[in-house]
């Protein structure tokens, strides 16, 4: 408990020190102590990132692949909202995952958030509640183009739910 | 040469945050709103941060700049779920075109 308390709060001031990059006397108490009081009121539990060389580098892939997607929809939205008719036509859609990964079903609800047209409502390991602005954005999510790209990202099986490995 | 990419940059970074702003007020509600708002980081804040971190060439502030971006990418989307999430589970049904 002490070790990892003291071990967050010194990531914490370094990075404070590198943000700020003054290295006073004063700038480093501050930093010490505002990085001890994040840590105390906010524990952050550690969680195992599922970080292999193999995510690493198909992350390098995807990364870029999801940034275009956000410059087509940002696009497509800008679109829709400068439309004097304003042809939007919201509407909620469930998206069943095939993969049974909970991380690359935390990617997809992040990067589905992430592009302009498609918000997640509700995610979990059976489905991806999503609003959509109007049909394109919900045919390209439903298309299940995005979970081709992100399931390669991670191993699939054994994953570990809130309710524990799923058998 | 440079300023010339910065200033295309930031005049498309400000016409994209503009549009946001738009978007808000011309959006039914909640949801609506919110896919207007991702605009604003996705290229909104994407093209202004890397006009700056061009201007400013390389230096300590680039990095800076870069995890703000980080930063930015990665709590937006949280926000905006936790907002979405919250109107959803107070019982906020989405606005709907009228069947026509």
């Amino acid at each position: 408990m002490a070790a990892s308390f003291f071990g967050k709060t010194g990531t914490l001031w370094v990075i404070w020190l590198a943000l700020s990059g003054s290295y006073t006397f004063a700038n480093m108490v501050v930093g010490a102590v505002v990085a001890a009081g994040v840590v105390w009121i906010n524990p952050m539990p550690a969680v195992a990132a599922p970080l292999s060389w193999r995510t690493l580098v198909r992350a390098l892939v995807y990364i870029p692949w999801l940034f275009g997607r956000m410059v087509a929809s940002s696009i497509h939205m800008a679109r829709l909202v400068l439309d004097p008719r304003l042809p939007i036509n919201p509407q909620v859609v469930r998206y069943t995952p095939t993969c049974r990964n909970a991380w690359a079903i935390v990617f997809m609800a992040n990067s589905v958030t992430l592009t302009p047209g498609t918000v997640t409502i509700h995610a979990d390991e059976h489905e991806l509640l999503v609003h959509a602005i109007d049909e394109e954005s919900a045919d390209d999510l439903m298309s299940g183009r995005l979970e081709q790209k992100i399931a390669p990202l991670f191993s699939s099986p054994p994953i570990v739910t809130a309710n524990g490995p799923r058998p | 040469m440079v300023e010339m990419v910065v200033s295309v940059l930031m005049v498309s970074g400000l016409f994209f945050m503009s549009v946001a702003a738009i978007g808000m007020i011309r959006l039914p509600d909640v949801f609506a709103r919110a896919h207007a708002v991702g605009l604003t980081d996705t290229l909104g804040a994407f093209c202004l941060l890397t006009g700056l971190a061009l201007y400013e060439g390389w230096s300590a502030h680039t990095l800076r700049i870069l995890i703000v971006l980080l930063l930015l990418y990665v709590i937006n989307p949280v926000i905006a779920h936790a907002t979405i999430r919250a109107a959803h589970r107070s019982g906020l049904r989405p606005w709907m075109k009228e069947p026509s």
